[in-house]
């Protein structure tokens, strides 16, 4: 049953939202491929966990808008509440960097299918659709 | 001096200016450009070293001079447009998405573009890449500022 909510899972890696238009999140390939291009500093064609961090961090500077070092969990369209819940240490409705990472490295390990430690525009693409 | 010399100063006195210049200028503006470049001169060697012209430039030439030279080479508009680009371009630009500032009066053009950002404490860095078109060739440094409390951003070193 789709709830309307990108969970952390169905989000694709929650950072496409960030960068991705909301009306091409449905075929979104071309788009995930431009991000991945973007994100691929080193051009192997695959995101590895240094690069994915990066990603992580510059899309939570940029949702920061108040530069305050968090944001407010009822903003983040992203995130399931029960995801949210599993990397939450403390019970306030803020989440920091690192709440944010380790939330969003949770789908980085659940999209890597062959765990190699990197993902491909493909291992994205199957995620979206299987928990979308 | 070798031309080129002259213009890899004045990118990094317009590093220096854009960065520091933005808050610090309108809050006191008394405060002299020279003087700024001088305090965040060693933070941009640091940043260019290896990459070339603007670490050699700064080696060799002191803060006073340097001063004089990239505030003689970029007018008082340039200097304006080119902090408020940086402002633009560190507090909200994407990494990779260059924020422009044109000055049809003097020719002279540039980019600021963030590179990767990061947190050091409580507060958000950033590194940054900007590019200043002087007498038609395009020049580069690099640097990295992070955010002040007031919002402006500071050039580290």
């Amino acid at each position: 049953m789709r709830t309307g909510r990108f969970c952390l899972t169905a989000a694709a890696l929650g950072l496409l939202l960030i960068h991705v238009p909301a009306a091409a999140q449905t075929a979104a390939s071309p788009d995930v491929r431009a991000w991945m291009s973007k994100q691929d500093g080193n051009g192997d064609g695959k995101l590895d966990r240094g690069e994915f961090h990066q990603a992580v961090v510059e899309a939570f500077f940029l949702r920061d808008k108040d530069k305050d070092g968090f944001l407010a969990i009822a903003e983040l369209t992203e995130a399931s509440p029960e995801a949210l819940k599993a990397i939450k240490r403390k019970d306030d409705a803020r989440i920091s960097l690192q709440e944010y990472a380790n939330a969003l490295f949770k789908d980085f390990e659940a999209a890597d299918a062959d765990s190699d430690g990197l993902l491909t525009v493909e291992e994205i693409e199957v995620y979206r659709k299987r928990t979308r | 001096m070798p031309g080129a010399v002259v213009k890899c100063v004045g990118v990094v006195m317009l590093l220096v200016i854009a960065t520091t210049g933005c808050a610090t200028l309108e809050s006191n503006p008394k405060t002299s450009i020279g003087s700024l470049g001088g305090a965040a001169f060693g933070g941009l060697i640091a940043a260019a070293a290896g990459g070339g012209g603007a670490a050699i430039a700064g080696a060799v030439i002191g803060g006073a001079l340097l001063g004089a030279l990239g505030g003689s080479m970029l007018d008082q508009r340039d200097k304006r447009m080119a902090a408020e680009a940086q402002q633009k371009a560190l507090e909200s630009a994407p990494a990779g998405r260059p924020v422009a500032w044109t000055n049809p009066d003097s020719g002279h053009q540039g980019t600021v573009t963030p590179v990767r950002t990061y947190q050091s404490g409580d507060t958000y860095c950033r590194e940054f890449q900007s590019d200043v078109v002087i007498g038609g060739k395009n020049e580069k440094a690099y640097g990295t500022a992070c955010r002040q409390p007031d919002g402006s951003w500071k050039v580290q070193g």
